[in-house]
């Protein structure tokens, strides 16, 4: 193909392409209205914002969300709940997914660790809504399988749904139980890229499982691992939403409550909209400042970044 | 090569931990699709099991002389299909311009793009504009503000970067224009990973909740997600405060739960099989770096 055509004059090259920015337009439009809309939609923290006079022409009313939002005592318990929540996550369900790809690397049968991988694959694919569902049916006290067999066996119901004790343990042991088994997908990928000569090598050498594990194995996928925990790292407010709106209730609140579903009520309910978006957007720049450092960090580390 | 003792004994202790865990992502399912198909007085006296002793199929007979219920699964349908297909057109349309290095203000685009990825005005905002464009009520509200992940566009325009350029060269001077050459070699050629989008697309269709709760107002239009969500909490005894009434208009017997729990989760496990072919394979295409 002629290569000048690419130097012709600027119009003449939008105009040969007129039918691929035709193709463009929806999805311009759609990043500028329901992306850019609602970054735009921020100066609602900084008003009164009442439904009869919409989000434009009510009245400023400058930091006033923001301060109130500080000055709450109920803050310093949403930022409790969230970094415990993602600590629990970080400690209890990241290194699951790892060590299960280890597991399903060190099985010789292709069929076992295929038929294996189908299964802890598939409750990835199910709602949140069905995963609160199973639990409830499990473990409610009125009727709930686990507790009608803690009762059988002469024991006490446990209230796993709505204690304060129990709702964190929960929370994570949904995610693992959901997650883990998806998560390996990234790090089986990372390992069947290693070069099989390798570990032939190690053989030859003497080296035995344990050590062949830790000098090919897992080199093979620390890169992976940085990467993903850096991710982590950078949605550390994201405690999903979804899930853990699906279990509170008015007995587990006060250690369930987390930004985002504090947002939630505080606008769906209380109609505190100005409010709700002030607590949103305090969390999205704290995500967007982690986001940002965490890649800069992963760069100096030697790791490629993540965008 | 002969394995020593040590190595023989992981392998078997490794084989029988990978089976507990399959089983323990697995028995949950059986628990549910057989209490689902047993009489209540089964599920009241044997607890926990993961096959029938007695096959009752009162409840799904239940469950479809329910108007409210079978509509919810056709609105289920209906939000699915046409909103992964709205997905993956849309995906398309932008992924391809976007692959095309020589098109004047790529760059400007890219960054709309991917600035998205990083920052968003989130929940409340996105309602006041759903909200402003009368878009409450109507499913429109639960296709139109996702549709297009900015990551499986990305990933989709650096699958059409590696595509041949000569196709297309080929293809232009055939006297086809640039709608054609997505549809009739772009398209075919990337397949299995637009496959894999169309299922990610697909089940986050299908398992929706809260935007469902957030923008429908009107119970005709819930999908049987937010139904589930009724029906195990009212079953339960109902102490959750995300339930406000009790729109059944009935308390509804324990085990009606596990029928729709059922309802709720086999469309996706029906399809799995097919697609699990693709997701591996697709997944990896342009590995995770966007």
């Amino acid at each position: 193909m002629d290569r000048s055509a690419t130097k012709r004059s600027p119009w003449k090259s939008v105009s040969r392409d007129r039918l691929l920015y035709l193709m463009l337009i929806p999805g311009v439009l759609f990043f500028l209205v329901f992306r850019y809309g609602p970054m735009f939609g921020l100066i609602t923290a900084f008003k009164d914002f009442t439904p009869m006079l919409g989000m434009l022409r009510s009245p400023w009313v400058g930091l006033k969300h923001f301060e109130r939002f500080f000055s709450d005592p109920g803050f310093l318990t949403l930022l409790r709940n969230t970094v415990v929540l993602a600590l629990y996550n970080i400690a209890f369900f990241f290194p699951l997914p790892i060590i299960l790809a280890l597991m399903l690397n060190e099985v010789s049968s292709l069929a076992y660790k295929r038929v294996v991988q189908s299964i802890i694959y598939m409750p990835h694919f199910v709602s949140w809504v069905v995963v609160a569902g199973i639990s409830y049916t499990l473990l409610s006290n009125q009727g709930g399988a686990i507790n009608e067999m803690i009762i059988a066996r002469g024991g006490e119901a446990v209230n796993f749904l709505g204690s304060p004790r129990w709702f964190r343990p929960l929370i994570v042991f949904q995610s693992i139980w959901k997650e883990s088994g998806w998560g390996t997908i990234i790090f089986l990928a990372a390992l069947s890229g290693v070069d099989i000569q390798l570990y032939e090598a190690a053989i030859m050498d003497g080296a035995n499982r344990a050590r062949q594990l830790w000098h090919i194995t897992l080199p093979a996928i620390k890169s992976t691992i940085v990467i993903l925990f850096i991710l982590r790292i950078g949605n550390f407010l994201d405690t999903g939403f979804e899930q853990i709106f699906l279990m509170l209730n008015s007995m587990n609140r006060g250690v369930g409550e987390v930004f985002d579903t504090y947002v939630y009520w505080s606008a769906m309910q209380s109609g505190l909209f100005s409010y709700a978006t002030a607590v949103g957007f305090f969390k999205s720049v704290v995500s967007l400042v982690l986001v940002v450092l965490t890649n800069w960090l992963a760069r100096k580390a030697g790791e490629e970044g993540v965008y | 090569m002969k394995k020593s003792a040590a190595s023989a004994a992981f392998d078997a202790a490794n084989h029988v931990l990978l089976f507990c865990i399959a089983a323990l992502c697995v028995s949950p399912f059986l628990f549910v699709v057989s209490a689902s198909v047993s009489p209540m007085n089964d599920v009241l006296t044997r607890k926990f099991f993961i096959y029938p002793t007695h096959v009752d199929f009162s409840t799904y007979r239940y469950l479809l002389s329910s108007v409210t219920l079978v509509r919810s699964i056709g609105v289920s349908f209906l939000i699915t299909v046409v909103g992964t297909i709205l997905n993956v057109a849309a995906t398309m349309l932008t992924a391809y311009p976007l692959s095309k290095k020589r098109l004047r203000g790529r760059g400007a685009v890219q960054f709309l793009v991917v600035f998205t990825m990083l920052f968003s005005g989130g929940m409340i905002p996105t309602y006041l504009i759903v909200n402003a464009l009368g878009l409450i009520d109507s499913l429109w509200a639960l296709w139109l503000p996702g549709l297009i992940s900015a990551f499986n566009m990305i990933l989709l325009r650096n699958f059409f970067q590696q595509l041949s350029p000569e196709l297309e060269e080929a293809a232009i001077i055939d006297g086809c224009n640039d709608i054609v050459v997505l549809a009739r070699i772009y398209f075919p050629l990337s397949l299995p990973s637009i496959a894999t989008f169309a299922l990610f697309y697909a089940v986050g269709h299908w398992n929706s909740y809260f935007s469902a709760i957030l923008y429908l107002n009107d119970q005709n239009k819930w999908p049987i997600q937010v139904w589930l969500r009724q029906i195990v909490i009212l079953s339960q005894g109902g102490f959750s405060d995300t339930v406000s009434v009790s729109e059944m208009g009935y308390v509804p017997p324990q085990n009606i739960s596990f029928a729709v729990i059922v309802f709720a989760t086999v469309p996706i496990l029906l399809v799995y099989p097919f697609l699990q072919k693709y997701f591996t394979k697709g997944l990896m295409v342009g590995s995770i770096k966007g």
